[in-house]
């Protein structure tokens, strides 16, 4: 899925990684570089769907978090239904990132595999994520700190 | 490396770690800054360095192999000028005649013109355009009808 409709992202040279995963946290699909420790994309969405979760719940319309760290970004994106990562090494533009995911997920979202995998799941909204992410006690906790 | 030339962009160099390094605070600023792309006066500029201040810490950077000077000589080039027609007329197609002054102010904002773009700021003018289109399906459109002449110059 993601060679079909995400080529151009896995052409560029400092791309190293790009998973998509269904909002309950399914790995739906993947791609990496020889060299690279898929692993770590295991690990990596669940802290993702909590940030996005924490800023669903306060009503802030956040679709992408850019982090950075000294070898590159973490580039994440929530689409209808989906989140994806994306792991690029230094140097790259986040802006053709975002560009090439903004133009060539249209196509992804309206695939019929896509479709298909995420009628498997009954996830039907991004309002889901609170629910599923966050328990009682740190909603609590967030409603405190008043972000 | 003698000299540091304030047009110079560097890297973090992968085999080096800075934390294994004894760096001072504004050391550790200037590395937080390198992204690969910002020139060393953007990150003197952006960090309030005078010309020595910045030119002694890449220096000791360097010294130290924590730095690797990126190579930007094949793609140090200006933008064509056929390109920003062809972003015009498509902006044009969306937002109406009102596109041609968008794209100069925004241009402007930059402190950039048609005759000196560098082509690695062209996604940012992109990105500024697409949001000055405020609907989103558009914005999208936009993006798509562009994507193709982006990605043959970019990425050729």
């Amino acid at each position: 899925m993601i060679e079909s409709y995400l080529k151009d992202l896995t052409q560029l040279k400092n791309v190293e990684a790009i998973a998509i995963y269904s909002l309950n946290n399914k790995l739906i699909d993947s791609w990496c570089d020889p060299n690279f420790n898929s692993k770590v994309l295991e690990e990596l969405s669940l802290h993702y769907f909590q940030v996005f979760a924490t800023l669903d719940l306060s009503v802030q319309n956040f679709q992408e978090i850019v982090i950075t760290h000294e070898k590159g970004h973490f580039y994440t994106r929530i689409l209808p239904n989906l989140l994806l990562i994306v792991l690029v090494r230094l140097p790259v533009e986040i802006s053709l990132i975002r560009l090439i995911v903004n133009v060539k997920s249209i196509d992804l979202l309206n695939s019929r595999g896509l479709q298909k995998e995420l009628k498997r799941s009954s996830v039907e909204s991004k309002d889901f994520l609170n629910k599923k992410y966050l328990d009682e006690s740190e909603k609590e906790y967030l409603k405190k700190l008043e972000i | 490396m003698e000299k540091i030339d304030e047009n110079m962009v560097f890297v973090l160099n992968s085999q080096q770690s800075p934390e294994d390094s004894d760096l001072l605070h504004l050391e550790w600023a200037v590395v937080s800054q390198l992204d690969g792309q910002k020139t060393v006066r953007q990150i003197a500029e952006n960090l309030a360095l005078n010309t020595a201040e910045v030119e002694e810490i890449f220096k000791k950077l360097v010294s130290e192999e924590l730095l690797v000077l990126v190579d930007r000589s094949e793609d140090d080039d200006i933008v064509p000028g056929e390109l920003f027609k062809y972003v015009n007329h498509e902006m044009t197609l969306l937002l109406g005649p009102v596109a041609g002054i968008i794209l100069e102010d925004v241009m402007e904002m930059m402190r950039l013109s048609r005759e000196n773009f560098d082509r690695r700021k062209f996604l940012g003018l992109i990105d500024l355009l697409t949001n000055q289109i405020d609907d989103p399906v558009k914005q999208i459109e936009f993006q798509r009808n562009i994507y193709p002449k982006i990605k043959q110059y970019l990425l050729k």
